[in-house]
């Protein structure tokens, strides 16, 4: 995985020695909130609720068990002892008092970590498949060029005061496990017909209050000429994007209210006419460079099967459904991915607490090569376990309380922080995930009901993604009262779709209900278990849902 | 306006002309964009003196293409220090358009952009009078840049990865 040079490092901590600075401007009174905000914003430093939240960005979702065991730190030192992963890849912490921030981040800095750019009004962290680098049905790994984006676009001096957030995910699969059109860009790396790497470019994606799915503004960009063309996109949007309102803001408005054809004009003029051969020269030097860094660890040779594993899949049930449902295959045989649920029945989704990070990092040492990946469902996985291994380790993550085997399916949900931390949120959201999955928390009816995604935000912002949910859940305030609004038909997949609303909202104590009504009459239409949840619904349209779920809901 | 320049606080030389004030004989002047493409454009091209031109942060700095030869000063005014368009005003002058003339900021800039700025191709700046006490760029610099727009002293980690380091424009 990529390693800091002296240059990183040098780098990260000019930007902790100017954030210091800051903070002591701040404290001292030469600098007012309103002075102080987008500097703080830069760095990662939130005003929630109740404190200060800091998000720190993990890179494309690579996590060296050095790093990990750091958060750890940071968690036990300066906060409350745990962390949450969120949907795009990163950890927050939600209890950081104003004055320790600059030495925190003078910690991660020691490990190759920052909070640069997790928010604000810039590009924001790159995001991109969990199981990039090793996923068996990638073309090529597509860290190399999120690295690349994140050194370009890091203190990027035109590219800071953009009129809104801006988020970049990229995949390199056809199977797309990085939600890239619900991005402001998407990049889909492939190989062309003459074998060279390049990029399908959409942009115009994105959720929040106005959902939409981002559109294909190149279909065909060399891979190296990625940079300027992503510039050109960006100096687009930052000359003529929207700054009169914050909800339209965002590219997808631009690119909506001008038209993709209009867009895509504008975009390739720029591209045209702004193109340096010097810069691209230099980042293809640089990609070489960090594609180095990420060559693959030493994996031995082995056997596609391994007789042992296949032994106890057959003898321990318990270990086959983990295997069932937290294995991914791996591109080097006698590997594999193992998926790591951070969605234990009665917990809050993506929080771990410093022992299990800890935990986790000793895993990932003696399993993995030392490497975890984020994932945007707020789950971790180890990259590269021997399958003779995955007994051994499955046991461990049991007892860590880490083993639930529930990826993918109707427990595995993700979910903002809702009204327990956010100052932006209209109801709460984590109360909500725990009583679902207190609900369906019996593992085979888990496993009858097959590949769902659960997506629930506590507010229209949609952090939780509730749009490409399968089942999406909206929480929002009707009168002083927590309503909570279901969608169906949403795709967080290659076929990205936003989901449509149900109906009227349902309460609090209504909702967990109304989803137990929509997957009844799922399991009870559905042609055989090969006809997903989200097959179905589309089959059968979301209308046919309201009557099955109103009238029994409502009759309680 | 105080104005900073190459490190140090400089006397402004440049009269900076309302739109109904008449150009008369001053020596440097700057006008609008508007008065620059508007019926007076001939007179104030004609004019003897040097011209400089200041553009308002929603104006599109390519209708300037056609008359950079004739200018010795550009001003971006930032019309608050969230928006930055002006940035890529900047950036399409020096790299695309290769102007080389005074590039100034002016308007609503704080002292931590002041890198960027820099990065950008903004060699002067306006400084609003109630931040002059705050203004000490220096404090606030970073050295490092990944990219490679080596404007501004501060260096590219891409060029000094790959053995490509120039000296920095100044």
């Amino acid at each position: 995985m990529y390693r800091y040079d002296s240059y990183d490092e040098a780098f990260v901590r000019a930007r902790v020695a100017q954030f210091r600075d800051q903070v002591r401007r701040r404290l001292a009174g030469e600098l007012t909130e309103e002075e102080f905000r987008p500097h703080r914003l830069m760095n990662g430093l939130y005003l929630q609720l109740h404190a200060y939240m800091l998000r720190v960005a993990i890179p494309y979702g690579t996590l060296s068990s050095r790093q990990l065991r750091r958060l750890a730190e940071v968690a036990d030192r300066w906060d409350r002892g745990y962390g949450h992963f969120t949907t795009r890849q990163n950890i927050q912490f939600n209890w950081p008092r104003l004055e320790d921030v600059p030495d925190i981040l003078e910690a991660l800095a020691e490990v190759g970590l920052h909070g640069i750019q997790t928010s604000g009004n810039c590009i924001r962290n790159i995001t991109t498949d969990a199981y990039a680098g090793v996923a068996a049905d990638e073309v090529a790994d597509p860290r190399p060029f999120c690295e690349l984006l994140r050194q370009w676009s890091s203190l990027h001096p035109e590219f800071s005061f953009l009129p809104r957030k801006f988020k970049i995910a990229v995949s390199a699969s056809p199977h797309d496990r990085a939600a890239i059109r619900a991005h402001d860009i998407g990049l889909r790396l492939y190989r062309d017909d003459a074998g060279e790497l390049a990029f399908e470019v959409l942009a115009g994606g994105g959720l929040g209050r106005t959902p939409m799915i981002a559109k294909t503004v190149r279909e065909h960009l060399p891979a190296r000429q990625l940079l300027p063309y992503v510039e050109a996109i960006l100096r687009v949007y930052n000359r003529f994007g929207r700054r009169d309102h914050k909800f339209k803001s965002r590219i997808k408005i631009l690119v909506h209210e001008i038209g993709l054809d209009a867009f895509r004009a504008a975009v390739e003029e720029e591209y045209a006419r702004s193109l340096d051969p010097e810069d691209v020269e230099l980042a293809a030097l640089e990609l070489e460079r960090i594609e180095e860094l990420f060559a693959p660890p030493p994996y031995e040779e082995l056997p596609a099967r391994d007789p042992l594993h296949e032994r106890r899949l057959a003898e321990e049930p318990a270990f086959a459904r983990f295997a069932r449902t937290n294995l991914r295959p791996h591109r080097v045989p006698g590997y594999a991915i193992v998926d790591v649920s951070l969605k234990p029945v009665g917990g809050i989704p993506g929080d771990v607490t410093s022992d299990q990070m800890r935990r986790l990092a000793d895993l990932a040492d003696r399993f993995s090569f030392g490497e975890l990946r984020t994932t945007h469902t707020q789950n971790l996985a180890l990259p590269h376990v021997r399958l003779r291994d995955v007994h051994s380790l499955w046991e461990l993550l049991e007892e860590a309380g880490l083993g639930t085997p529930n990826i993918g399916l109707v427990t595995d949900i993700v979910c903002c922080p809702g009204l327990d931390y956010c100052a932006l949120a209209t109801a709460r959201s984590i109360p909500i995930a725990r009583a679902l999955a207190r609900r369906f928390a019996e593992l085979d009816a888990q496993e009858r009901i097959g590949p769902l995604s659960i997506r629930m935000s506590g507010c229209i912002n949609a952090c939780g993604q509730h749009h490409i949910g399968h089942i999406g859940i909206l929480g929002l305030e009707k009168r002083g009262e927590e309503s909570y609004q279901i969608t169906l038909g949403g795709r967080p997949d290659e076929r990205t779709a936003i989901g449509r609303i149900l109906g009227p909202g349902f309460s609090a104590s209504e909702v967990v209900d109304a989803v137990e009504a929509v997957l009844r009459f799922y399991l009870e239409g559905r042609n055989g278990p090969q006809e997903t949840f989200a097959d179905f619904v589309e089959r059968v349209g979301v209308e046919t849902f309201r009557e099955v779920v109103y009238a029994p809901v409502r009759a309680r | 306006m105080p104005l900073f320049a190459h490190g140090r606080w400089v006397e402004d030389p440049w009269r900076h002309l309302a739109d109904d004030e008449p150009l008369g004989d001053v020596a440097s002047v700057t006008v609008s964009l508007n008065r620059l493409l508007g019926p007076e454009g001939p007179a104030v091209l004609a004019h003897p003196g040097r011209l400089g031109v200041r553009l308002a942060t929603e104006d599109r700095v390519e209708s300037l293409e056609p008359f950079l030869c004739r200018l010795g000063l550009i001003v971006v005014v930032f019309a608050n220090f969230a928006d930055g368009r002006g940035f890529s005003t900047a950036r399409i002058l020096r790299r695309r358009l290769a102007w080389r003339g005074e590039l100034r900021a002016a308007g609503r800039i704080f002292v931590d952009q002041y890198s960027f700025l820099r990065r950008c191709g903004f060699d002067s700046f306006e400084v609003p009078d109630e931040r002059v006490a705050s203004w000490h760029p220096d404090n606030v610099a970073i050295p490092l840049a990944y990219r490679t727009d080596s404007e501004g002293g501060v260096a590219s980690i891409w060029r000094l990865r790959h053995n490509r380091c120039r000296e920095p424009r100044p």
